[in-house]
């Protein structure tokens, strides 16, 4: 009796086991084994010590972008769905490096964007000549990046010598004759010391500088110095939880808001800093790339709802930029029709594309120029705590209707 | 420079070595009596942050806030029995051989485990408790309401673990153990009991300073790592084991480094502290107030 039931329960098996093998074979049909996904990569600081504020932000750009190709553009290379494969950098070159080489190799991704941080950009613009697979920087702006020269790196993103131009042309505006620049010590930081003071050197500016460590919990010494100095203008070249701590210590020692504070990029639009800061925060001055209601294209029109919808927030720059490089790659992989990252490249390097704000080429030329497209830089100011960003103050330049005057306390 | 931004670098390094010791009194509480260094302090101080914060926001709302320091204290103290009980215990009872490094590598898995516990409960992101009081001044110091309650939470604390360990029975114990563990022994104390209360109130001690400080140095997994290095720089400054010790570097460092921000360069503010830690162990090996120890 117990020999039947075994009998019975082996063939049972058997003709499940050929039934699952027939429908494996029929599921993957010749035609839909040429739509496998074209992947993607993104690389952006998911974790501390990077500055997740941003990397969660165009991560949310980046799926965004994912679903407008393959909704809206219906795939890539005839019909071909992309996918993103997301992998943290947690803001550092060694958990970075890591990373690209596991898209690449592992995952086998045709192109990697998301970067936020300046130091690990730098390294990955040096691995990709080896690698061979295209890294966009998407919020990372030091000009060593793209002064590389790596055939494989491209930046839509203003960089730190334009965006130092810029606060030194706007110093100007407001007859201001002393800046400061509190800078962390990462390629970021101290790339606004020496651009800033470049600058500043030419207009006659004085400018007075301090690179503090990132890991840095208390700045009031270094604030003392900077106030003693009396500057019109303290620049706040910090990334991540330094640029909260800074704000709230200038504040507690009377620096801010007596003296203007300048952020370098938008952070003081994300809820994260209200949190950090309170009302501590209102007048903060920010550097802005975009500001809602501007004339866009009909893709950031179809993302900015679908965002608001999904995250109950303005996108950011950087969120659309995400976007935008999504949609760069996609035309890109089209123009070459292929999927191998060298082809992808020369199709980036002969073509012409639209982004989310217009059209983008990527030039090969010299310095820090090289594969790289700006945005226009704004000056705007939070003139209330928890402010949303359509109802921030436009500043400067007076050519987008900047005022040249800001609200202080 | 003027005097009076002289003063003003000078009572910033004060208030901030008040508040390294009561950062590092924890840690040279624990090893006085254990002889082990607890390296996932700087975790249980994030803890305390972090329990204070929910408290605050979700519970019982920031006028309380000195309630929440106490049941911040309170829950950690219980946490750290258990950690103690459950992982540091078994190498008193004779079954671990090689001590030290047991309980460097229990430590540290401990303190990887807690960050990353914090990261799946909080995310990586920033929090921040509202102010605990409005701004106020020290002298020519402009400070946050929020220092001026750590600094006088730090000194109330700094008076009741005084005040205990000298003035009551179980203090002097305490005491005993910390002098001689075998010796106290003889005399019927169960050293076993009195570490595992060491451990329960050196945590509680991190999470009270985490607690008092989460408006200054804001909240995030990572936030108990600068507590941890300079909580280890002052115990080395001040010999192991040493509370006046912790008192005395504490102060010292927090001014060696606000001073060398002011007359030498703020950018080097961590280098400071290391150069005055290198220093002091050249001409006191044992740390300002470490004793030379007899290894039978």
């Amino acid at each position: 009796m117990k020999n039947f039931y075994c009998k019975k329960m082996m063939f049972t098996f058997t003709i499940l086991m050929g039934f699952l093998f027939i429908m494996w074979g029929m599921n993957p049909s010749i035609g839909e084994a040429q739509k496998k996904p074209v992947k993607i990569g993104f690389l952006g600081p998911l974790s501390t010590p990077g500055e997740v504020a941003v990397g969660k932000r165009v991560s949310w750009g980046s799926e965004l972008g994912i679903q407008y190709v393959n909704e809206v553009m219906k795939g890539v290379i005839d019909g071909r769905p992309v996918e993103l494969v997301p992998q943290d950098d947690a803001g550092t070159p060694a958990d970075g490096i890591a990373g690209y080489r596991k898209l690449v190799q592992k995952d086998g991704v045709v192109a990697v964007m998301g970067q936020v941080h300046s130091s690990v950009c730098i390294a990955l613009a040096n691995l990709s000549k080896e690698m061979g697979v295209p890294v966009f920087s998407t919020a990372a702006g030091s000009d060593k990046i793209t002064e590389t020269g790596s055939p494989m790196i491209f930046s839509i993103m203003a960089l730190l010598s334009d965006r130092s131009k810029a606060f030194i042309d706007f110093a100007k505006t407001m007859g201001w004759k002393r800046v400061a620049v509190m800078g962390e010590d990462t390629d970021f930081g101290t790339g606004y010391e020496k651009w800033v003071k470049k600058y500043g050197a030419d207009e006659g500016i004085e400018v007075k500088s301090i690179i503090f460590p990132r890991t840095a919990s208390d700045l009031t010494p270094a604030l003392l110095t900077i106030k003693a100095s009396k500057p019109d203008l303290v620049i706040n070249a910090g990334a991540g939880h330094p640029c909260y701590l800074l704000v709230n210590q200038a504040f507690d020692i009377g620096l801010f808001p007596q003296t203007p504070m300048l952020a370098v990029y938008d952070w003081p639009v994300l809820p994260e800093f209200w949190n950090a800061s309170g009302n501590k925060g209102k007048y903060i001055l920010y550097t802005g790339f975009y500001k809602p209601g501007m004339k866009v294209t009909p893709s950031a029109e179809w993302m900015i709802p679908a965002y608001k919808k999904l995250h109950n927030e303005d996108p950011t720059y950087f969120a659309l930029n995400a976007f935008g490089q999504i949609l760069v790659i996609a035309q890109a992989l089209n123009l070459a029709k292929s999927d191998d990252p060298k082809a992808l490249q020369r199709a980036l390097i002969s073509g012409a594309f639209q982004d989310w704000n217009g059209p983008v080429k990527f030039e090969e030329s010299p310095g820090a120029h090289w594969h790289q497209v700006s945005a226009p830089i704004l000056i705007l100011q939070q003139t209330e705590a928890k402010q949303a960003v359509v109802e921030s103050k436009l500043v400067w330049p007076l050519k987008f209707g900047g005022d040249g005057k800001i609200v202080r306390p | 420079m003027d005097l009076n931004l002289f003063s003003q670098f000078l009572i910033a390094g004060v208030i901030m070595g008040v508040l390294y010791c009561l950062m590092s009194l924890g840690i040279t509480f624990i090893y006085s009596i254990m002889k082990v260094i607890n390296w996932a302090m700087g975790e249980f101080f994030m803890i305390g942050s972090f329990i204070q914060y929910l408290l605050l926001i979700h519970v019982i709302g920031i006028r309380y806030w000195y309630i929440g320091v106490v049941i911040s204290a309170f829950f950690t103290f219980l946490l750290g029995v258990l950690f103690q009980r459950a992982l540091i215990s078994p190498m008193f009872r004779g079954i671990i051989g090689e001590r030290t490094e047991y309980a460097t590598i229990v430590t540290i898995s401990m303190a990887i485990f807690l960050r990353n516990i914090a990261y799946v409960i909080g995310g990586p992101y920033i929090y921040t408790p509202p102010d605990y009081a409005p701004s106020t001044r020290i002298g020519t110091l402009p400070i946050s309401g929020n220092r001026f309650v750590g600094i006088v939470g730090a000194l109330i604390l700094l008076g009741l673990f005084y005040y205990f360990l000298k003035r009551t029975w179980m203090g002097k114990a305490f005491q005993g153990v910390a002098q001689n563990r075998t010796g106290i022994q003889t005399a019927g104390i169960d050293v076993l009991r009195f570490d595992m209360g060491a451990m329960g109130i050196g945590t509680a001690l991190a999470a009270a300073a985490g607690a008092l400080l989460a408006p200054i140095f804001l909240i995030h997994p990572l936030c108990g790592t600068i507590p941890t290095v300079r909580g280890f720089e002052i115990i080395v400054i001040a010999g192991l084991g040493s509370i006046w010790g912790v008192i005395v570097a504490g102060l010292c460092l927090g001014v060696v480094e606000s001073l060398g921000s002011a007359f030498i360069n703020p950018s080097f503010v961590d280098i400071y502290g290391f150069g005055f830690l290198i220093l002091v162990l050249l001409i006191k090996p044992f740390g300002i107030f470490g004793k030379e120890e007899r290894i039978a």
